[in-house]
């Protein structure tokens, strides 16, 4: 310290003012050094990084698209007859979380209740940028008792039609086209409805990645192969028709086929 | 430069030097020993054991060890079984344990409760919590991950009469419940309460499967609901 001259006032000295100086710049390097003691003092918005509201805004949409969409096919299913076996979603199928992907299974005694179920699904739907992915409907031969269901009891062998389902729902406003049509669901409703009035349908299968719609039942005198070509012009995009030989079933003469609707992909 | 001078830089440098000796210190208990660290786990093990006095909840297989996180600073991570009945009395201990600062965890580890082993018998959970430097975690996220698990947790058994078997919470804010239900719309009415709730951020997965009872002849539902917080 040194006496200004003429007052009595002491100032530092210059090697006074240059260890302070060197002490203030280390520990401000040593604060920059420590970014995470800095950042504890911060709101924890601030530090989790910039504003993630896109992110939010898509995390919302498949939150709640999720829960109306379950509702949605509950619904519709308690309305058509099919009993609902199980239903999810997990994140894994979809990791962009701009879609939401829901599997579902269903049984029912007839393939009419499952187009009932896709007509009031269409129409649910519809205006959504959602629909049918993808689905498979096998018949197995059970039991009465392997078969109860919650409605009026049945004896013998019966017929139940064991049905899987996958939906996509897509964000609004989302960029990227779906794969499919949405609208198509009226179409595969109306082929497999006359379909499963005539042809003994014992499987139909929609595949995602083709988009064909194929079909296994058997032709008879109540539905031949005349009918289901007059019926099947200008539905789809093509099809073809493959008999598999003949058979005999309760004095009845069956001849089984596979019949491959194709479909138009976006 | 004076001798007045060389005094105030001695004593300058040497009280930086001891600021930073300090400040950078990552040992949680440089200044004590390693006598006095198993005097601190002990003192928390024996916190855990009076919260749970008055309550029906029995602890045991407590464990306390000292660990080094990914930047190297020590902390203590405490663990233990509850065995409970039901799960407002399991809440009433946590309550106590953690946000009547009983203990006062810098973080809340896991909580994973497991249905009874035997028809009538008590859950087991077992919870773990950390003990470090505070600063480092992010005190808001700790408080409000644990009232929005709490608050799932009692909405389903309470409101939506569903029968919780597991509940799991995990550190940064996920939880798992898995349970059974006699009606669907109770579960998707639980999913739509969720889905509304502002602490959860997503759904990671939703499984809902129809089941038989044959002692009760009835149908009933199993679910699970995995969920991110935010």
């Amino acid at each position: 310290m040194k006496k200004v001259y003429g007052t009595k006032l002491y100032v530092p000295s210059r090697a006074w003012l240059q260890a302070l100086a060197a002490f203030c710049l280390i520990i401000s390097a040593h604060a920059a050094s420590a970014p995470e003691a800095m950042g504890a003092m911060l709101p924890v918005a601030d530090v989790a990084g910039p504003s993630h509201s896109t992110a939010a805004r898509e995390d919302s949409f498949s939150k709640t698209a999720m829960a109306e969409t379950m509702a949605v096919i509950k619904e519709a299913a308690a309305a058509s007859g099919l009993e609902l076996l199980r239903i999810g979603h997990s994140s894994e199928n979809t990791p962009d979380g701009n879609s939401l992907r829901i599997d579902c299974g269903f049984a029912s005694f007839s393939l009419l209740g499952f187009c009932d179920f896709m007509d009031t699904l269409g129409e649910e739907l519809k205006g959504m940028d959602a629909g049918l992915v993808s689905f498979s409907a096998v018949a197995e031969s059970r039991t009465a008792r392997a078969a109860a269901t919650d409605g009026p009891a049945r004896k013998g062998v019966l017929k139940v039609y064991t049905i899987s389902l996958s939906l996509m729902h897509q964000a609004p406003g989302e960029k990227r086209k779906l794969d499919f049509d949405p609208s198509l669901i009226t179409e595969y409703s109306t082929i497999l409805r006359y379909c499963s009035s005539r042809y003994e349908i014992s499987s139909a299968l929609l595949s995602e990645h083709s988009g064909e719609l194929a079909l296994g039942g058997n032709f008879s005198l109540k539905g031949t192969k005349k009918s289901l070509i007059d019926f099947m012009k200008g539905l789809g995009r093509g099809f073809d028709i493959a008999e598999k030989g003949y058979g005999a079933h309760q004095n009845q003469l069956l001849m089984p086929f596979l019949m491959r609707v194709y479909f138009p992909k976006n | 430069m004076n001798k007045k001078s060389y005094g105030f830089l001695f004593i300058s440098l040497v009280s930086f030097f001891i600021f930073i000796i300090v400040f950078d210190n990552k040992n949680l208990y440089a200044q004590t020993s390693a006598g006095d660290e198993a005097s601190v786990c002990r003192d928390y093990l024996d916190r855990i054991k009076i919260a749970a006095a008055g309550l029906s909840v029995n602890i045991s297989n407590e464990k306390c060890a000292i660990s080094r996180d990914a930047h190297g600073d020590e902390r203590l991570f405490f663990e233990a079984s509850a065995g409970f009945l039901e799960a407002p009395e399991l809440f009433r201990f946590l309550d106590a344990l953690f946000e009547k600062a009983v203990t006062a965890p810098s973080e809340i580890a896991a909580i994973d409760a497991a249905p009874p082993e035997k028809h009538g018998g008590s859950h087991a959970c077992v919870f773990s919590f950390i003990k470090g430097r505070a600063s480092k975690y992010a005190a808001d996220t700790r408080g409000s991950h644990f009232q929005a698990f709490k608050k799932a947790v009692a909405a389903a058994s309470s409101e939506y009469n569903l029968k919780l078997s597991r509940f799991y919470y995990l550190r940064n804010g996920r939880i798992d419940l898995e349970g059974a239900s006699r009606s669907l719309d109770g579960i998707l009415a639980f999913i739509d309460h969720l889905a509304a709730y502002q602490a959860v951020e997503k759904f990671s997965c939703v499984n809902i499967d129809k089941k038989y009872d044959a002692r009760a002849r009835q149908f009933y539902y199993r679910f699970q609901i995995s969920a991110a917080l935010y």
